[in-house]
């Protein structure tokens, strides 16, 4: 089933997330997405995530229409002003992508073309309002379109800190879904408690929520992540479950599968990252029991 | 051996290095570098190269003889073609500069032609007083000679004690002995010099309070090794020297002649005699009687390297060695026993005790010789006002000249690990001065192409060696020739002498020429050693290396049976059939070869990883550099000045900015290393970075870990919960931020080894003591009037450290010394901080008030982070969480895993000036490994039958490597790059279908039926 087809029927949405290569070598891409074809209701590619210079998510996108899998694309405002971001858009509806994640575009500090001109035309509300736009069969600059695109915009939330924080980013996502977001994408949080009432707190938006997990690897980096990303809520008991397991990597498959068994019960769909390890995917889909 | 156009192979005169000194540290420096495809000159002025280590018993902390540990690796053709040793020489002037030296060599004349030399000792056998040898190691285990014929095996002529040389010339029946012979002087171009001389060790006839050169039984602590030794004047049985017998009671005196201020001492610390004391009185008890009473009188004990501290422990708590703190004033000779008394006296008990012994081991440490101080002239270098090389604050081989460099001893008082790891680090910078890396075009193919066999008649030659006395004088090689020259097959056969040397090796290679010979087989020693040396000279030849069968005459047969050679020669003669009937099923193999990554991998980004990526990127290696911080720099951004006064912050700052400017590098910072596969040479390592976790995999060649150790900040005396309770590394940012508030304060206390030698943390931090001597003069430099005390349990200041205890004590600072039982207290009375310490001398508690209490922490390794690289890596850890290398004497930055190297404080707490020599140390090593271009696998690997496999997956399950899997096809799989060839699978195929090459089913059976088979 579709994505969008998993959403509107009520049922809970299984997405995976997957990088184009830096490079042409698609082998490992096509590899990965064969044996998710049968267990995802569609695949999320990010594009030039982390300000590191990927092929575009476009062709990945056509890539995964072609292996008979729903993609789901990055739409962000960085590295492409309106002109560049409509064509694409129109291409993606003639390549059969039709979902679209709006995102906001990475800080280059990590990034490996550091020296980028920054472009930021439109910011994710623009975004959303020329999707919608587009969709009504209009670009920008006021123009008709010679066949409408049909596009499906969510929006993703930023790290979220405490309950003030929460209620500030609920406001912000109202005016995403005014703007045209059909669903909402909340980032990766490891206190299943506090995801269950940021679930709730977006749902009150009236559209699909989906939760966001990803695997933790080793200790390191959940180390590095209990340090440097305080809103992960990664506490100390998950880093010492890892320690104390006898084969570390199957304990953060379970830890990422028992996460999705929990949120499972309060989201509307889940998307998993292996972030670099997505031969592991269909084990952490076993785990979860998806 | 042939030598192949050794003066075309070189590409200018300024690939070479020349190394002054043959001992452990110039042997390290000249294998590290001919490995790396540098032309190296090794001279020494002694008549055999070996230096020191050789004349040791057994060594500390493995209590193992294992000079054969040192070059493992080193393949024999690199050796051949790239190292070149000089015995009896000496450097008599270095003009020129840094890549462009020309260097004047003399040459003392030996009277004997090394080239024909067997070394069969019959001349010294005969002639023991005119001939000089020195076997150096235990002569019961020959296996320590590794390089039988090119050490030379040492033998010279010493012509003031020769009447008639005819008469010495009639036993050599190699006609090797030269009548006349002088002393020649030549002149060589060279692009840099690596000096490793040493020093000598201290003499303690000097003294007149101790009786050393007088009292037969009192003897330096080499003498004892020496008596110990196999090799040793008593045959390795430890007796007096006076009366033959075994002593009871045995005493060690520390620091004779060390840290002293009498006329004949020196005034530093020789940095080796505690842990070689500790040695000598564990083996005693080992080897000898567990109820030999050992006692060591000693005023510091100095364990400081690592796991030393243990190494004590295990001496106090398992061996039962008495320690005595206190330097006794001298040794009193009973005229009658030869026994010695020892007065002394205890620091809780001021009356003086007096103790005999029956013998005493007089610890002595290093001295500069005047032969060094003449070299050091000659090559223009300074000296410290010790007269040891003086070389720069942040690199300890760099002497004053510009590409002189400088290893082990000469450069400060250091034990055999970190002389090895100075060398590695010396041939590193040596190499720097060289043009960068060959490229793969310049390096040469050693070998012909080889011949194609397959139609060719069987042709066997058989080699038999009689390897002196060792086969030779057990079975006779002639009657074992006229055995085998019978078999079918066979084409030649012949005696050989030592046919490892250069003579036989030439004499076995004309013979298969000539004869046409396709098959070889060598009756010598074990193929463990030799097989490489035999294999590259079919290659010589132009036959494929496994063409050759070696048969172990030597280990198998005429060692165990000595005293049967009746049995020994039929066994011999067995064995040979098995060699000759196995060799006609060899066939030619092809060697899996695989690209070698020229990448390196980095992790952490403190001075010690930007170090050796500098080190490595300079000589053309690209260089990943990852660090999990968002800045590079690590710990050494927390400290400010070194002990010499050096300003760390500008120094790491200039490093951070070459290695980010640098084209080779590439710097990853806020990034973690989550995984890990491949084999070395050609790794592959996962690396996530940012927030976003961006994933990359990286190929390396080689893996440098550097990833430090944290500051330890253990829950003790107050700190973290008491006001003006810190560290001396907080000290050190106090001293150069606010010099009002140490100005502002009258007294202060510094307790040394907090959260060290403890129980939860049993090693020595080892950089504490001179923290608190730099720390504690810059206090007094602020603030003269500034009362400081140091409560401590041993001052480790090593080496050339004891410099500034001297003047820390000189300026008034005050030492008070406590134990794990009287650990000092800290209190606060009217707000103002107290520690109470037992003060041994007083014998009794005392207050003291203190503005500022400073603790000395130290470093503790970073379990976590070890833990989860060693994981991944699949590296073993030390009991205290640092990486444990691969043989701590002789191996100190290399894994025992292939194409792993660590560093810096990851391997154990160290200075930075001694992290940055580390570092250097691995780059020299990495880059010897990586000048090898490729990998080879071997052509020893698992091959599959597809018309005989049944994919039944007994070999799936079975490999403990996981290699095989079902293809596509149907059958099982096996990657010839990845199998190990450890044969499991192909035994326990039931189908037969896996054959292990090389050792295939019809080569075994052929080798049975040899054994079986009976010709004659």
């Amino acid at each position: 089933m579709s994505f969008q087809a998993k959403l509107s029927s009520g049922g809970f949405a299984v997405l995976a997330e997957m990088h184009t290569p830096k490079g042409v070598d698609i082998s490992e891409l096509i590899t990965n997405v064969r044996y998710l074809k049968s267990r995802v209701d569609g695949i999320v590619i990010p594009d030039m995530d982390n300000g590191v210079m990927h092929m575009s998510a476009l062709a990945g996108g056509a890539l995964l229409r072609q292996q008979g899998i729903d993609p789901l694309i990055h739409v962000y405002g960085r590295d492409r002003n309106r002109m560049a971001l409509q064509g694409d858009l129109l291409a993606a509806h003639v390549l059969g992508i039709h979902n679209l994640l709006v995102v906001q575009g990475e800080d280059m500090i990590n990034g490996d073309h550091q020296d980028a001109t920054l472009v930021d035309d439109l910011d994710e509300i623009g975004l959303l309002e020329m999707i919608q736009s587009l969709t009504q069969g209009q670009d920008l600059a006021g123009f008709e379109l010679k066949g409408n695109p049909e596009l499906i915009a969510g929006c993703a939330i930023p790290p979220i800190a405490d309950d003030a924080q929460l209620k500030k980013e609920v406001e912000s996502a109202r005016g995403k879904v005014d703007a045209g977001a059909k669903y909402i994408m909340l980032p990766a949080v490891f206190d299943t408690d506090f995801y269950t009432l940021m679930i709730e707190a977006f749902k009150s938006l009236n559209v699909p929520v989906i939760a966001s997990v990803f695997l933790l690897k080793n200790v390191g980096m959940a180390r590095y992540i209990s340090i440097n990303d305080p809103n992960s809520r990664l506490s100390e008991d998950v880093i010492r479950r890892i320690r104390k397991s006898k084969n570390r990597e199957v304990e953060c498959i379970n830890i990422a599968g028992e996460m999705i068994r929990t949120i499972k019960e309060v989201s509307q769909g889940i998307k998993i990252s292996a972030l670099g390890w997505e031969d592991r995917l269909p084990v952490i889909l076993d785990s979860a029991g998806l | 051996m042939q030598k192949f156009n050794k003066s075309d192979a070189k590409q200018s005169s300024t690939n070479r290095v020349l190394v002054i000194g043959g001992g452990v540290g110039g042997i390290r420096a000249a294998l590290d570098l001919a490995e790396s495809r540098r032309d190296v000159l090794l001279i020494d002025k002694s008549y055999t190269i070996g230096g020191l280590m050789t004349q040791l018993d057994r060594t500390f902390p493995t209590n193992n003889c294992d000079l054969c540990t040192v070059s493992p690796f080193l393949s024999a053709s690199a050796r051949e073609q790239h190292l070149e040793i000089k015995p009896m020489t000496r450097l008599e002037n270095l003009i020129g500069e840094a890549g462009d030296f020309t260097a004047t060599l003399v040459t003392e004349p030996r009277f004997i032609d090394i080239d024909k030399c067997t070394g069969c000792g019959e001349c010294a056998k005969k002639f023991p007083k005119a001939v000089k040898f020195t076997p150096g190691l235990d002569p019961r285990a020959p296996t320590c000679m590794r390089y039988p014929q090119e050490t030379p095996y040492a033998f010279a002529i010493d012509m003031e004690k020769v009447k008639d040389i005819s008469e010495i010339q009639k036993v050599c029946k190699a006609n090797a002995i030269l009548a006349e012979d002088k002393s020649t002087e030549t002149s060589i171009k060279i692009g840099s010099v690596v000096l490793s001389i040493g020093a000598e060790l201290f003499d303690p006839s000097v003294l007149d309070n101790y009786g050393g050169g007088k009292y037969q039984n009192v003897v330096t602590g080499l003498e004892y090794e020496r008596i110990m030794s196999a090799s040793g004047p008593f045959q390795g049985d430890l007796v007096r020297v006076s009366d033959r017998k075994r002593p009871k009671k045995i005493a060690w005196i520390q620091c004779v002649g060390s840290r002293g201020i009498n006329k004949a001492d020196v005034s530093y610390c020789s940095g080796v005699c505690c842990m070689y004391a500790l040695k000598e009185a564990i083996v005693t008890k080992e080897r000898f009687a567990e109820d030999i009473e050992t006692t060591i009188f000693y005023m510091d004990m100095r364990t400081y390297g690592k796991d030393y501290e243990q190494y004590f422990n295990r001496a106090k708590n398992e061996y039962n060695i008495r320690m005595i703190r206190n330097r006794p004033h001298s040794i009193i000779e009973n005229p009658k026993t030869n026994d010695l008394s020892i007065t002394y006296a205890l620091e809780e008990n001021p009356t003086h005790e007096t103790e005999e012994f029956d013998m005493v081991v007089l610890s002595t440490g290093f001295r500069v010789g005047d032969t060094s101080i003449d070299l050091a002239g000659k090559l223009g270098i300074e000296l410290n006002q010790h007269n040891f090389a003086l070389t720069d604050h942040f690199n300890s081989v760099k002497t004053s000249r510009p590409g002189v460099y400088v290893c082990g001893v000469y450069e400060s008082p250091k034990d055999i690990p970190e002389t090895m790891v100075q060398a590695s680090a010396a041939a590193s910078m040596a190499a720097s001065d060289l043009p960068s890396i060959l490229k793969e075009n310049q390096v040469e193919d050693l070998f012909p192409l080889e011949r194609n066999v397959s139609d060719e008649e069987l042709k066997i030659g058989v080699f038999v060696c009689d390897c002196g006395f060792d086969i030779g004088g057990v079975v006779d090689v002639e009657t074992l020739i006229e055995y085998v020259k019978v078999n079918p097959d066979v084409a030649v056969a012949r005696g050989v002498g030592y046919g490892c040397s250069t003579e036989s090796m030439a004499e076995i290679e004309a013979l298969i020429l000539e004869h046409g010979i396709n098959r070889v087989v060598i009756g010598g020693c074990s193929p463990r050693t030799h097989e490489t040396k035999f294999q590259d000279l079919l290659r010589r030849v132009g036959l494929n290396r496994y063409l050759v069968e070696i048969v172990n005459l030597r280990d198998q047969n005429t060692w165990p049976h000595m005293g049967q050679p009746k049995e020994a020669l039929e066994k011999a003669f067995k064995l040979l059939q098995i060699g000759i009937s196995g060799v006609r099923k060899n066939r030619p193999l092809l060697d899996n070869t695989l690209p070698m990554s020229q990448n390196a991998l980095v992790v952490g980004g403190g001075i010690t990883g930007m170090t050796s990526a500098l080190k490595l990127a300079d000589q053309g290696v690209r260089v990943y550099i990852i660090e999990r911080g968002p800045a590079l720099g690590g710990l050494a951004r927390s400290v400010r000045k070194t002990i010499e006064g050096e300003n760390v912050d500008l120094f790491v700052t200039d490093l951070v900015e070459q290695v980010n400017a640098h084209e080779n590098i590439q710097v990853m910072v806020s990034s973690i290393v989550v995984d890990h596969s491949g084999v070395p040479g050609l790794f592959k390592t996962g690396i996530q970075t940012g927030l976003r976790m961006n994933y990359m995999q990286i190929d390396h060649g080689v893996t440098i870990l550097a990833t430090g150790a944290l500051a330890n900040r253990p829950n003790e005396y107050g700190l973290g919960s008491m006001e003006n309770v810190i560290t001396q590394l907080e000290m050190d940012s106090l001293l150069e931020d606010d010099q009002e508030k140490i100005s502002s304060m009258d007294q202060i206390v510094m307790i040394q080894c907090v959260g060290s030698r403890d129980e939860n943390n049993p090693n020595c931090s080892r950089i504490c003591c001179q923290a608190a001597m730099k720390n504690a003069l810059r206090i007094k430099q602020i603030n003269p009037q500034a009362q400081i005390f140091v409560i401590y349990r041993d001052i480790r200041t090593y080496g050339f450290q004891e410099d500034y205890y001297r003047e820390a004590r000189n300026l008034g600072v005050k030492f008070i010394r406590y134990s794990l039982d009287t650990k000092p207290e800290v209190k606060k009375i009217d707000s103002k901080l107290s520690v109470c310490v037992h003060d041994f001398i007083l014998g009794q508690n005392i207050d003291i008030e203190t503005d500022c209490l400073v603790l000395s922490t130290g470093l503790i390794a970073d379990d976590e982070t070890t833990e989860d690289l060693a994981i991944m890596f699949h590296l073993p850890r030390t009991l205290d969480n640092y990486f444990l290398e691969d043989h701590v004497k002789l191996r100190p930055v290399d894994m025992a895993l292939r194409g792993f190297f660590i560093a810096g404080t990851v391997h154990s707490p160290k200075t930075i000036r001694e992290s940055i020599t580390q570092a250097l140390a691995v780059a020299g090593r990495a880059q010897a490994l990586l000048g090898k271009k490729e990998i080879n696998l071997g052509a020893a690997v698992a091959k599959v039958d597809t018309d005989k496999c049944a994919s039944c997956l007994v070999c799936v399950r079975v490999c403990p490597f996981d290699i095989p899997f079902i293809n596509a096809e149907g059958y099982s799989q096996i990657d010839p790059d990845k199998c190990q060839g450890c044969g499991v699978c192909a035994a326990d195929c039931p189908a037969k279908a896996i054959q292990l090459l090389s050792y295939e089913d019809d080569q075994i059976l052929a080798k049975l039926d040899g054994l079986f088979e009976r010709v004659n």
